[in-house]
C-alpha cells in the first residue's frame, strides 16, 4: 500500500454546518486543489495567501464540512473577504461553481454565527429594512441629496472632519453615490413605446439604489432600448433582486424578494426581462439556485424567469443593431464587470457594442477581467481591500490613455469613478456601455 | 547495473593485482599495463610530448578500451595519487590553467562507438572518443546532425566538445552542448561508473549531473558516453555577406536582424583579419579594411528567398546589398571561422585566442575597445564576434613578449568586465599563463564550486589546477 | 515523521519570524497552516510556520532561523506542483514566495529579464508581449504557477518540444543555501567560467537551495503561427502520425495528443471545438517564417492524410487558436467533471514506441479495471495517463496505484523516464530504482549532501527510503479537498 501519510485520524465527525442549505458535496468534490484559480483571485493576488484564495476557501469549507474546524473567526474573516467576483469560476478547469459555494457558506455563517452585535444590527437593517423597501430607500435618498446639495457635504469634505472620523468612515463616505433626482420610482409601472415599428416586447429591471442614483443611466437603457424597436414596459410590483441579500447570506430575505419579482416578470409574455446592471442580472439569472433546497415549488417559475433574463448588452448584441449613430470620437477602454464577465460569462457582447460606436476608439485594459474592488457593499464593508484592489485597477487604467473608462455595472462606475476623482486626471469619465451608445444616438433627450 | 556491479569487481581485483605505488613512472605504468595490455600504455619519450599540456610532458599515455578500463585506472591513480588528463585530439588543449601535475594522459580513442541510435526518434548515443567529424558523417546519411560547430571541428572529439561545453556561431539557433544533451556516463575519481539523465528527450528525474560535467574541462570526472538529441539538417544553406560596413553600422544591422521574423543560422562579424581568415588568405596580409557581417539562414527555397528579401530590405544600414557567397565556398570559410586552431600559421600552442561572453547589446562597443587597445600594444587581433549571442572570439596575432600579452589581456578583461561580461584565455603560450588566470576572477559561488571538487575528487588527480579558481 | 511542535514553541518561533520579515506575513495558528498541507498532487502533513518573505535577505535570516530551531525548509510558490514538491513530509518552515512576485528588470535589446521566484510564469511573458517577446516554458499551469516553481521543477509544458524546457532558459540564479549563504550562479550572458550549478539547481526540486532571484532569456515572438487539429477515427493513426513527423523531421512547436475520452470530457468543459465523435486528435502547432509555416503545414498534413487522418482544422485566427490550446490547458482539471477524482501519471518514452505504449495503458485500464484517459506531449514522448476513480472506493484507489506503476515500470523498460516535466518530489521517489542504479542514487546524494548536508531543505523528497521499493508514494485516500 501506498504511503499515506499520518494525518489527523479519518472518524467521522459531525458536519460543522447547521440545517438547512450548506456548500455541496456534488459541487466542491469538483475542486482537485490543482491551483489554476489562484493568480485569477484579486485577494490571493493582494495577500498571497491560501487562506484568502478560491482553493483555500473551498478547502476551509470542506474541512469544516468534514468537522475538522468548526464555523469559526477565521473561517468567518475569510469568507468574508471573498468578493464573490467569481473570476475563479472563469479559471476553474474543473468548472467549480464556486459562487454558489461561497454564498451558501454565507448563509450558514449569517444562520449560526453570531457577529459583534452592532455589526450584525448594521448588516440586518440594511440589507433586509432598507435596500428592498422602496419609501425607505427615498427617505434616505432624500436626505443624502439634501446633504449633498445644501454644501454640507462639501464641507464636512473640505473641513477634515472625516480625518477624525472612525475607522474608514473617510473612504467609504466618498463612495456614497450622487442622488438624481427626480429619483426612477416615479418610471415604475410605465410602458415606453418602440421607435418605429415595435419588433420586440420587454420589460425593465430597474433595481434598488439604481433608482435613486443611475436615473439618467436607466432613462439612457430606456432610449436605446426603444430606439432599437423595444417597447419596454417596467412592472410597478418589482423589487430589489436580492443580490447584496445572496451575497451577505440572507437568503430567506432573498427568496422572499426573487418570489415578489417571479411573480411580477413571469407574468405576461415578455421577449427578453432586461437589467442593466450586471450584479443584479447574475443573481437574477440564478434564481433557481435559491430554491433547490428551500421553498421548492419556486423552483420551475424561477428557471423559466432566468431563461428570460438579460443583460442588456447581450440583448443588444444579439439583435441587428440601430447603426444610426453619430461618430464619438473618444479613446475609451473598457472593464469587465466581474458578474458580467465571470458569472454571466458576457465578454465580447460590450466590445461588440463599443466597436459598433463609428469614430470611438476601445483600447484593451489589461487584467480587465480582475475586480475593481466594487463587488456590491464590499467597498464599504472591507474598504481597505477595495481600495487596493482599486489602486491596482488605476494603474491599468492609466496605461490605456483612455479618456473615458466603459463598464457595464452601475457598482463598478460608483467605485471607478472615486478612483478617478482621486487620480492625476480626474476629468476623465466612467460610462455604462448604453450611456455611450445614447450619447451615439443622440439621446439627450428625456422620453 | 550490471555493468557497475562487474566494473566494481574488477576494480577491487585490479586493486589488489597492482598493491602500493611504485616509486617511478615506468613500474606504475606497468602496473597499468596489467590492466589494460602492454601495447595500450605508452611511455616512449617520443610519443609522451604529444600529449603535453602547457609544456608538461605526462609520464605515461593510457589507452583503454572499455568503460570499465577507464574507472579502474582512476581508482587506481586516485589511491596513487597520479593526476590524469583526459586527452583526445587536443584541440582545445589550450584551455584552462597550466595543471598542477600530470603524469597520465588518457586517451580515449578507443571508445569511438555508437551503441544506441533511433533516427526516427532523433537520439543518438555515443562513447566520447569518437570524433565529432564521424558522429556527423554518421548522421547525415539520414540527414540529421548534431547543429555544433565547436573549435576543433571535424578533429574534436564528442567528450572533449562535452567537457569544454564547446559550440561555435551555430549557437545563436540552435543552443550549446549542455542543450542537446539528454543524458551520459561518466567516471568518477574513485572508479565508480554514473549514469545521468536518459535517452529521452525530455527528463527530469533526479539531478541533472550532466550539467555538472559539461564544461568542466575533466575535472569532476571522465565523460564515457554520452546521448544526444538531433536535429533534421536544413534542406538548403545560403550564407549572405554584408561587406564594409562599420562598427556601428553592424550594431543596427544585429538588432535589425533579431528584431526580424528571421531565425539565421549563424551570424557572425569578421574584422579584416578575420575575414582574411576565413577566406583563407594569409592572415598576416589581411586588408585592415572595414567589416563584414555575415548571415546564414537555412530553409527551404522560399525560405531562402524570402530572407534574402528581409536581408537586402536591410542593406539601408550599411550601404551595398548583401552579397551571395557560394555555397561550397561558405562552408569552408564556416569551418575556418568555426575552428580558429585548424588555420592558425603559429605553432598552434603558442597562438593566443580570448573569449569575451558578454550581454549582447554590448557585443559591438567590446570590439571598440578592443581595437582600441590592439593598436595601443601594436598587436594585430582578427575578431570573430557572435553577434546574436554576445560571444567574440579573439585571436592575437602578432606576438609580442609574455608580460605585454599579460597585461593586454587584463586589460581587455576589465573592457569585459565594465561591459557586464566576462573573458577567457582558449589557448596561449604556457609563459602567458603563469602571469594571468585564463578564467578570471571566481565569483560568490566558489566556494560551492571547491566542495564539489573535493567531494568528487578528494585526492585531487583529475586535471588538477586548471580549472576556474585553481581546482 | 516527527509530530508537529506545539502551539506555544510555534508562537515563540513565529515572533522570531516576524522580527525577520514583518508581522503580517508570519502564519503559526493551526487553521492557518491547515491551507499549507496540499499541492496540486495531494496533501501531506503540516508545517510548523508558514513565513512569506519579500527579500533574499529575508529567506537567508529564516533559514538561519530554521538551522537554530533544528526545523526543515520547505519552499513553495503557487503550489500547484503534480509531484508533490512543495508539500511537508515532516514539519518544518514553508517559505511561502506569493510576495516576492516582482519583475525586477526586462532587457529586451539582451533578451533576457531578471525575475523575483514568486513572479507567474503567464505574467511575465503578458509583460513582455509588447515587445515581440515571451518566455518559452509553458506549463499548463502557466496562469498560476510561479518562475521559482517552475525552477525548481524544472518545468516543461507543450513548446518545449522546439523550444527546450525550463534549464534551457534560465542564464542565472541567486541562491540562498542551507546555512543561509547567498550565492550567486550563472550570469546575464552565455559560458560564465565556473562548474554550471545553474544547470545543477535547476531541477532540483529545492533540495539543495531555494532560488531567491532568477535571470531567464526571452524568445522573440515568430512571425507565423499555424495550429492545425487532426481528427481521427482510430487511435493508431494518431499515434503513428507522430511519429511519422518526427521522423520526417519536421519539428512542430508543439504535438499534443488527447484521445476520446480525454477529448469528451474536455470539450464538456471549454467548448474547444474537439469533435466528440473522434477517437483520438493531435493539436499542431507550427510557428516561424510565413514560408516555412506553410511548407511545413503541407507536409504535416500529407503525413497526417499518410497516417488515415478524418479531418484536419486549421485555426484562421488568433481566437480559434486560443480555443484549441484553451482545452488542452486545461485538460487535467476537466477530468473533475467526469469523475471524483483522477490521478494523472508523466512518463516519457521514445517517440517511436507510442502505438505500443498507448495499447499497453488500454489494458492496464481494463486489467484494473479503471477508466484511463491520455493526454501526450507526443511530439516529446512525454505521456500523462489520466487515470479516473472514486476515492470514496478504497479498492478502486488500491488498483489506481498499481495501473500507475505498471505505466511507469513500462516507461523505464522502454528506455525511458518516470518523470518528463512534473518532477520526482515525494511520489515518485520510490520509482528511482526503476531508471538509476543504487550507484547512481548514491552519486545524487553525495552532491546534495555538499549543499544540504543536514537534510534541511525539502527533506523526504526525490531520493528513496529503500522502505517502499517501487511504490508511488501519493494518498490516494479520500482527497480533503475532495470530500
Amino acid at each position: 500500500m501506498a504511503l499515506a501519510p499520518p494525518q489527523t485520524p479519518d472518524v467521522p465527525r459531525a458536519s460543522g454546518y447547521g440545517p438547512g442549505e450548506a456548500p455541496k458535496w456534488e459541487v466542491y468534490s469538483k475542486c482537485t486543489h490543482c491551483g489554476l484559480c489562484l493568480n485569477s483571485c484579486p485577494t490571493y493576488r493582494e495577500l498571497g495567501v491560501e487562506m484568502d484564495s478560491p482553493r483555500g476557501r473551498i478547502y476551509q469549507m470542506v474541512q469544516v464540512a468534514k468537522g475538522r474546524v468548526p464555523v469559526n473567526e477565521s473561517f468567518v474573516q475569510h469568507i468574508d473577504l471573498c468578493l464573490d467576483c467569481r473570476a475563479c469560476e472563469t479559471a476553474c478547469p474543473s468548472g467549480v461553481e464556486y459562487g454558489r459555494l461561497v454564498e451558501a457558506a454565507r448563509g450558514q455563517i449569517q444562520t449560526y454565527y453570531q457577529r459583534p452585535v452592532f455589526e450584525s444590527f448594521l448588516r440586518r437593517f440594511f440589507l433586509c429594512q432598507v435596500v428592498p423597501n422602496r419609501f425607505r430607500l427615498e427617505l434616505i435618498g432624500n436626505i443624502l441629496r439634501l446633504y449633498q446639495r445644501s454644501g454640507l457635504e462639501r464641507l464636512i469634505q473640505t473641513s477634515g472632519l472625516l480625518r477624525w472620523a472612525p475607522g474608514r468612515l473617510a473612504n467609504v463616505a466618498q463612495l456614497a453615490p450622487r442622488m438624481e433626482k427626480p429619483f426612477f420610482f416615479h418610471r415604475l409601472g410605465t410602458i415606453v413605446p418602440a421607435v418605429g415599428p415595435r419588433k420586440y416586447r420587454v420589460a425593465f429591471f430597474a433595481g434598488c439604489i439604481a433608482n435613486l442614483s443611475f436615473t439618467s443611466l436607466n432613462e439612457a437603457t430606456l432610449r436605446v432600448l426603444v430606439k432599437n424597436g423595444c417597447e419596454v414596459v417596467i412592472p410597478k410590483a418589482q423589487g430589489c433582486c436580492g443580490a447584496l441579500q445572496v451575497h451577505a447570506g440572507f437568503r430567506d430575505v432573498a427568496r422572499k424578494l426573487a418570489r415578489q419579482n417571479i411573480q411580477v416578470f413571469n407574468g405576461p409574455d415578455f421577449d427578453a426581462v432586461i437589467t442593466n446592471a450586471a450584479g443584479c442580472g447574475s443573481v437574477l439569472k440564478e434564481y433557481p439556485q435559491l430554491f433547490e433546497d428551500a421553498q421548492t415549488a419556486f423552483l420551475e417559475p424561477a428557471r423559466k424567469f432566468s431563461n428570460r433574463m438579460q443583460d442588456v448588452s447581450e440583448f443588444l448584441a444579439a439583435i441587428e443593431l440601430n447603426r444610426e449613430m453619430k461618430a464619438t470620437p473618444l479613446k475609451v477602454t473598457y472593464q469587465d464587470p466581474c458578474h458580467l464577465g465571470h458569472a454571466q460569462r458576457i465578454r465580447k457582447a460590450p466590445r461588440l457594442l463599443l466597436n459598433a460606436i463609428p469614430g470611438l476608439e476601445l483600447v484593451e485594459l489589461k487584467e480587465s477581467e480582475v475586480c475593481c474592488g466594487s463587488a456590491g457593499i464590499y467597498n464599504i464593508i472591507q474598504n481597505e481591500m477595495a481600495e487596493r484592489l482599486l489602486a491596482s485597477k488605476m494603474q491599468r487604467v492609466d496605461e490605456t490613455g483612455a479618456d473615458t473608462i466603459v463598464t457595464a455595472n452601475p457598482g463598478c462606475m460608483l467605485q471607478l469613478r472615486s478612483g478617478i476623482a482621486r487620480s492625476a486626471n480626474p476629468a476623465r469619465k466612467v460610462m455604462h456601455v448604453v450611456e455611450l451608445l445614447d450619447q451615439a444616438y443622440n439621446g439627450d433627450h428625456l422620453l | 547495473m550490471a555493468m557497475n556491479l562487474q566494473s566494481s569487481e574488477s576494480i577491487i581485483e585490479a586493486r589488489r593485482a597492482v598493491g602500493v605505488k611504485p616509486a617511478d613512472a615506468q613500474s606504475w605504468a606497468y602496473a597499468f599495463a596489467g590492466i589494460v595490455g602492454a601495447r595500450r600504455v605508452v611511455t616512449d619519450p617520443a610519443v609522451c610530448p604529444a600529449f603535453n599540456v602547457d609544456g608538461m610532458t605526462p609520464g605515461a599515455v593510457v589507452y583503454p578500451r572499455t568503460a570499465e578500463d577507464v574507472a579502474t585506472i582512476l581508482s587506481i591513480a586516485s589511491s596513487w595519487g597520479l593526476a590524469v588528463i583526459p586527452l583526445r585530439s587536443g584541440t582545445k588543449v589550450g584551455m584552462g590553467n597550466a595543471p598542477l601535475r600530470y603524469d597520465i594522459a588518457l586517451c580515449l580513442k578507443d571508445l569511438n562507438q555508437v551503441w544506441h541510435y533511433e533516427p526516427d526518434d532523433l537520439t543518438i548515443s555515443v562513447e566520447a572518443g569518437m570524433k565529432f567529424g564521424d558522429v556527423q558523417r554518421f548522421l547525415s546519411r539520414r540527414g540529421l546532425w548534431l547543429p555544433l560547430d565547436p573549435p576543433g571541428g571535424a578533429r574534436a572529439s564528442v567528450g572533449g566538445i562535452l567537457a569544454a561545453n564547446a559550440s561555435g556561431p551555430l549557437r545563436v539557433r540552435y543552443g550549446a552542448p549542455r542543450d542537446m544533451v539528454l543524458g551520459m556516463t561518466f567516471a568518477t575519481a574513485d572508479g565508480k561508473l554514473i549514469k545521468t539523465g536518459g535517452r529521452v528527450v525530455k527528463n527530469v528525474a533526479g539531478y541533472d549531473l550532466s550539467k555538472l560535467m559539461i564544461g568542466s574541462l575533466g575535472t569532476l570526472g571522465v565523460i564515457l558516453d554520452v546521448s544526444f538529441k538531433l536535429f533534421p539538417l536544413p534542406s538548403l544553406r545560403q550564407t549572405f555577406a554584408f561587406s564594409d560596413a562599420s562598427l556601428e553600422a553592424c550594431r543596427h544591422l544585429r538588432r535589425a536582424i533579431l528584431a526580424s521574423p528571421l531565425t539565421p543560422l549563424r551570424m557572425v562579424l569578421l574584422n579584416g583579419p578575420a575575414r582574411a581568415i576565413a577566406a583563407n588568405l594569409s592572415a598576416q596580409y589581411g586588408p585592415d579594411s572595414n567589416h563584414e557581417f555575415w548571415v546564414e539562414v537555412g530553409g527551404s527555397e522560399s525560405v531562402l528567398h524570402r530572407s534574402a528579401q528581409i536581408l537586402s530590405g536591410l542593406s539601408a544600414f550599411v550601404g551595398p546589398e548583401p552579397s551571395k557567397l557560394d555555397e561550397a565556398v561558405a562552408r569552408e570559410c564556416w569551418d575556418r571561422i568555426a575552428d580558429y586552431t585548424a588555420w592558425a600559421s603559429q605553432p598552434e600552442q603558442d597562438l593566443l585566442v580570448l573569449k569575451a561572453t558578454l550581454p549582447i547589446a554590448s557585443t559591438e562597443r567590446f570590439l571598440e575597445a578592443v581595437y582600441q587597445e590592439s593598436e595601443q600594444e601594436q598587436c594585430r587581433v582578427a575578431s570573430f564576434a557572435q553577434t546574436g549571442a554576445g560571444t567574440v572570439l579573439l585571436c592575437i596575432l602578432t606576438a609580442k613578449g609574455e608580460a605585454g600579452m599579460a597585461t593586454f589581456v587584463s586589460r581587455l578583461r576589465g573592457n569585459a568586465t565594465r561591459l557586464e561580461g566576462a573573458l577567457t584565455v582558449l589557448a596561449g603560450p604556457p609563459v602567458l599563463k603563469q602571469y594571468v588566470d585564463t578564467w578570471g576572477p571566481p565569483a560568490t559561488d566558489l566556494a560551492s564550486m571547491h566542495k564539489l571538487k573535493q567531494t568528487l575528487d578528494p585526492s585531487g588527480i583529475l586535471s588538477p589546477g586548471r580549472f576556474v579558481g585553481g581546482l | 515523521m516527527s509530530e508537529n511542535k506545539s502551539e506555544t514553541w510555534r508562537k515563540a518561533i513565529a515572533g522570531q519570524a516576524a522580527k525577520i520579515a514583518g508581522d503580517d506575513v508570519v502564519l503559526w495558528r493551526a487553521e492557518d497552516l491547515m491551507l499549507y498541507e496540499y499541492d496540486g498532487l495531494s496533501t501531506m502533513g503540516k508545517p510548523d510556520l508558514v513565513v512569506f518573505p519579500s527579500t533574499t535577505q529575508h529567506v537567508s535570516e529564516i533559514v538561519k532561523l530554521a538551522n537554530r530551531n533544528n526545523l526543515p525548509v520547505i519552499a513553495r510558490g503557487a503550489g500547484t506542483g503534480l509531484s508533490g514538491g512543495a508539500v511537508v513530509s515532516s514539519g518544518g518552515i514553508v517559505l511561502g514566495f506569493s510576495r516576492m512576485k516582482k519583475i525586477l528588470e526586462i532587457d529586451i535589446e539582451n533578451q533576457r529579464a531578471r525575475v523575483q521566484p514568486g513572479v507567474v510564469n503567464l505574467d511575465l511573458s503578458l509583460a513582455v508581449s509588447d515587445f515581440g517577446y515571451y518566455y518559452a516554458p509553458d506549463p499548463s499551469s502557466q496562469k498560476a504557477c510561479t518562475l521559482g516553481g517552475n525552477v525548481a521543477e524544472n518545468s516543461g509544458g507543450p513548446h518545449t518540444l522546439a523550444y527546450g524546457v525550463t534549464t534551457n532558459h534560465v542564464l542565472g540564479l541567486e541562491v540562498v543555501l542551507p546555512n543561509g549563504e547567498v550565492i550567486h550562479t550563472g550570469a546575464a550572458y552565455l559560458d560564465p567560467p565556473g562548474y554550471d550549478l545553474t544547470g545543477l539547481f535547476v531541477g532540483s526540486e529545492g533540495t539543495l537551495g531555494i532560488v531567491t532571484e532568477i535571470t531567464v532569456r526571452l524568445t522573440r515572438k515568430p512571425e507565423a503561427v499555424k495550429t492545425l487539429l487532426a481528427i481521427y477515427d482510430r487511435v493508431h493513426d494518431a499515434t503513428s502520425t507522430v511519429a511519422s513527423i518526427t521522423a520526417e523531421g519536421i519539428t512542430p512547436a508543439a504535438l499534443e495528443m488527447l484521445d476520446g475520452f480525454t477529448l469528451r470530457a474536455i470539450e464538456d468543459a471549454t467548448h474547444a471545438g474537439y469533435p466528440r465523435d473522434s477517437a483520438a486528435v493531435l493539436l499542431i502547432e507550427l510557428e516561424g517564417l510565413r514560408e516555412a509555416v506553410e511548407e511545413e503545414s503541407t507536409q504535416v498534413e500529407a503525413v497526417c492524410r499518410a497516417n488515415c487522418v478524418r479531418q484536419i482544422r486549421v485555426a484562421q485566427n488568433a481566437e480559434e487558436r486560443d480555443k484549441l490550446w484553451q482545452g488542452r490547458k486545461n485538460a487535467f482539471g476537466a477530468m473533475g467533471r467526469i469523475s471524483p477524482n483522477y490521478y494523472v501519471q508523466d512518463g516519457v518514452i521514445p517517440r517511436t514506441r507510442l502505438p505500443e505504449m498507448l495499447d499497453f495503458i488500454g489494458e492496464a485500464g481494463a486489467r484494473y479495471d479503471l477508466r484511463i484517459g491520455n493526454i501526450f506531449h507526443a511530439g516529446d514522448g512525454n505521456l500523462h495517463p489520466l487515470i479516473m476513480f472514486d476515492a470514496r472506493d478504497a479498492g478502486q484507489s488500491g488498483r489506481v496505484l498499481k495501473a500507475a506503476s505498471e505505466i511507469m515500470m513500462k516507461c523505464a523498460e522502454m528506455g525511458g523516464s518516470i518523470t518528463g516535466e512534473h518532477g520526482v518530489g515525494i511520489e515518485k521517489s520510490e520509482l528511482m530504482p526503476l531508471i538509476f542504479s543504487e550507484q547512481d542514487i548514491e552519486m545524487m546524494k553525495t552532491i546534495k549532501s555538499i549543499f544540504n548536508p543536514k537534510d534541511s531543505f525539502n527533506p523526504g523528497k526525490v531520493f528513496p527510503t529503500g522502505k517502499l521499493c517501487g511504490e508511488l508514494r501519493v494518498q490516494i485516500s479520500e482527497g480533503a479537498a475532495r470530500g
